[in-house]
């Protein structure tokens, strides 16, 4: 079981290993510091790995919309004259607080978490799992045969017709 | 696209690229509106206050379970005027399918071509090309007067001679037929 990445039109691999370590180090994160939920994503905003209490959140549109801020505030740093996008981006919320830090160029780490919590040990705890998630990044590699496996005839054939089933007006 | 072996879910990215006021958001907003509750999520609208997009629009169509796997589609639109070009950049990256929306009235027929235009260079840097990416137009606005016959629009625009709608996207026509089209061209790419 893997999970695949597309870069650059090349289809990045994770390993199951990496996969599950990843799962740990988000769930590590959640319990040392009481946040509610813990996604790892890439840029194009679909979600790797999620944990924690989602409750009625929309992920998909949650994590699609981060990835818009990480592309919005990368504009504001080449306005200002940055290099690169900004490290870390940080919503105040009435009841919850939203957390953004870049991973990667691909990716990056998002952490709902109540007001009661304090941001420092947020910020401290990300950066501890930025670190380790940076460290099996590298562990990415190219791959085709797996997403071969996955779409096979059969499968697409059902979705087609699926999709003929699914796809008309209410 | 996104393989996720894990939970068994495999994710695409459409995208509804074309010139501002087009009908893109209309296409999504009547598909969001006319889809069974079901198979679709949350519909994320950012609008000016003009009522133009301002970063995207996005849903997630989910079509369940799949011989053991579970596809699921998201759903894009790019903000169609040009000082927008950081925020298309953005939505078109990696994107697995992309429905051209034009507008068919005939003093629009340039801002067709420049948004077309602007796609093929976005795709380029993302070491795609028009010629080789699953990719269908849409020829929206097909009630109004004054618009361009569709021999003229296909010869100007499908040079490549994708498959295309006739649309009135803002009464559904053609809206669904669109989607089918593009997903299914996209199945036959992969």
């Amino acid at each position: 079981m893997e999970v695949q990445q597309r870069k650059n039109g090349k289809r990045l691999v994770f390993s199951e290993a990496s996969y599950h370590h990843v799962s740990q180090i988000l769930e590590e994160l959640l319990r040392r510091s009481q946040a509610q939920l813990a996604i790892f994503a890439d840029m194009n905003g679909y979600t790797v790995v999620s944990r924690g209490d989602a409750g009625q959140i929309d992920v998909s549109a949650l994590t699609a919309l981060a990835a818009g801020d990480f592309a919005a505030t990368a504009e504001l740093a080449a306005i200002l004259g940055h290099d690169g996008r900004f490290k870390f981006i940080y919503h105040e919320g009435n009841s919850r607080n939203l957390y953004l830090c870049a991973v990667s160029d691909d990716y990056f780490l998002m952490v709902i978490y109540e007001t009661r919590v304090a941001l420092g040990i947020i910020r401290v705890l990300s950066h501890y799992a930025v670190e380790k998630i940076s460290a099996h990044i590298q562990e990415l590699r190219q791959e085709g045969e797996e997403t071969q496996k996955f779409l096979d005839f059969e499968f697409r054939d059902l979705l087609s017709k699926q999709l003929e089933r699914s796809l008309r007006p209410r | 696209m996104h393989v996720d072996w894990f939970r068994r879910e495999i994710v695409f990215k459409i995208v509804y690229y074309g010139p501002g006021l087009g009908g893109k958001t209309t296409n999504l907003e009547y598909l969001h509106a006319h889809l069974d509750p079901a198979v679709r999520g949350r519909l994320v609208v950012l609008k000016s206050p003009e009522e133009r997009t301002l970063y995207f629009d996005f849903f997630e169509l989910n079509l369940g379970v799949i011989k053991d796997k579970k596809p699921r589609f998201h759903l894009y639109t790019i903000p169609g005027q040009h000082y927008y070009a950081a925020s298309r950049k953005l939505v078109l990256r990696g994107a697995d399918a992309v429905v051209f929306v034009a507008d068919s009235q005939s003093f629009r027929m340039q801002d067709n071509l420049d948004a077309l235009m602007d796609l093929e260079m976005k795709l380029i840097q993302q070491r795609h090309t028009l010629a080789r990416f699953p990719w269908v137009i849409q020829y929206n606005k097909r009630d109004l007067p004054d618009i361009d016959s569709i021999d003229t629009m296909q010869q100007k625009l499908n040079f490549l001679k994708v498959p295309c709608y006739q649309a009135v996207a803002v009464q559904g026509v053609a809206v669904f037929e669109t989607l089918r089209g593009v997903i299914q061209l996209l199945l036959t790419k992969l």
